[in-house]
């Protein structure tokens, strides 16, 4: 997965050992398709998430955004969810149902 | 006592995704299993093969409809293909929908492949002690430790306040009438496991860090899909083109609060073509509108929209 101009530290194509405050994160969508981000351990993932619908060019609320199956808040941290470097975050389609 | 978990509403769209594609390297369906098996459940010490009702919340197509996977407690007593197809407590995928006579396509393979790889890597999880990654969040207990404590409580009321919240809740005779429709909305919304579980796992390791030697006695659970049979019972249908997701709530919650254990399969039939009528479901939307409101507020959410219809004889009452 190659990585694009975007200014919130996108995807690096070589991923480096992430220093003390640093992790990497990789986001994936139900398609297999797979972004990776670095983000600073308190930094709020609320920038995640809208980075990761800017790039994708969708309304910011477009996508549910789990971790081992629970729902990221928006002012949740990786520290504070005890994220660990290259750790997955599944982006999942808001599902309308209305049949 | 009944044991109930309830799924995420992404857990169905999770084990009918593609596999992650990363880097080049491609995974397996059954190491896309076993990653959701270990960090979705295994790892939150929650123990499928200890319920008696497991409910999937399945939307598909924009539609929602859901499955349940009943008696998958039989599995730890021996259940087999070759166990009595007429018992009263045999396992079997329930699949509910209040449009479609059909489930969608895969999705009954898909649930029992997933527990095939579910059966599999818990039982790593309890035997090999140290195979699983350690839980996160610092805490010193591995996976294996919570099953352990799950399968063989050390105290009932650890269990109860720990892992099965929603569970523990909806159980019969402690019932209020909003309780289950509040933890279905819960886990309709995707916002079930907020704050207060975190808090109730850290309680949990601590309780695990004194018992952590007490590993249970069931050895050798051998999870067969084909002794999972589908089964339809007949449901009430919705009468428009909007109300799948209440019908689905409604499912839940009769299942959850009126279908004790001793209502045996072979009654079930007969009791869910009964399940309500539509005047139940008018008032039932209603209901729902006022717990999502509810939850909204507790969230300071308060952008929600203004209801724009009404039904007009209820909302006369409420004006009475």
């Amino acid at each position: 997965m190659s990585s694009d101009t975007s200014d919130k530290k996108p995807a690096v194509s070589d991923v480096k050992t992430s220093g003390g405050d640093q992790i990497n994160l990789k986001v994936r969508d139900a398609d297999g398709n797979e972004v990776q981000f670095r983000i600073k351990k308190h930094t709020p993932l609320r920038k995640l998430m809208d980075a990761y619908c800017t790039r994708k060019g969708v309304d910011l609320h477009s996508y549910r955004f789990l971790f081992d199956g629970n729902r990221i808040n928006e002012d949740d941290t990786p520290e504070k969810l005890g994220m660990e470097d290259m750790d997955s975050i599944d982006a999942m389609l808001f599902q309308q149902g209305g049949v | 006592m009944t044991r109930l978990q309830f799924m995420s509403t992404f857990f169905y769209k999770k084990i009918t995704s593609v596999p992650q594609r990363s880097r080049g390297d491609t995974i397996s369906t059954d190491e896309l299993f076993e990653s959701i098996a270990k960090r979705w459940l295994i790892a939150r010490g929650v123990d499928l093969f200890t319920k008696k009702m497991v409910f999937v919340p399945v939307h598909h197509e924009f539609h929602w409809s859901v499955a349940v996977l009943c008696n998958l407690d039989a599995f730890l007593h021996g259940w087999s293909t070759g166990s009595d197809p007429e018992s009263k407590q045999r396992p079997c995928i329930l699949y509910l929908d209040s449009v479609r006579p059909a489930s969608p396509g895969g999705m009954t393979k898909a649930l029992r492949s997933f527990l095939a790889v579910y059966a599999r890597a818990r039982q790593t999880a309890l035997f090999s002690p140290g195979h699983c990654r350690p839980s996160r969040r610092g805490a010193a207990s591995s996976s294996t430790m919570h099953l352990a404590a799950v399968l063989n409580p050390p105290q009932p009321e650890s269990t109860e306040s720990a892992f099965m919240p929603l569970a523990q809740e909806c159980r019969q005779d402690e019932m209020e009438d909003s309780t289950v429709a509040t933890d279905v909305i819960d886990v309709i919304c995707g916002d079930s496991n907020s704050t207060p579980l975190m808090t109730r796992k850290h309680a949990f390791h601590a309780e695990l860090d004194e018992t952590s030697d007490v590993l249970p006695q069931t050895t050798g659970l051998v999870f067969d899909g084909d002794s999972l049979p589908l089964l339809k019972p007949k449901v009430p249908l919705q009468e428009n083109s909007m109300d799948c997701g209440i019908y689905t709530l409604m499912y839940v919650e009769y299942l959850a609060t009126k279908w004790p254990e001793s209502y045996q399969l072979d009654r079930l039939n007969q009791r869910t073509s009964e399940l309500f009528g539509t005047s139940d479901v008018d008032a039932y939307r209603m209901e729902i509108e006022r717990v999502v409101r509810c939850l909204a507020h507790s969230q300071g959410i308060e952008n929600l929209p203004e209801s724009v219809c009404y039904d007009i004889d209820a909302a006369d009452m409420e004006d009475a």
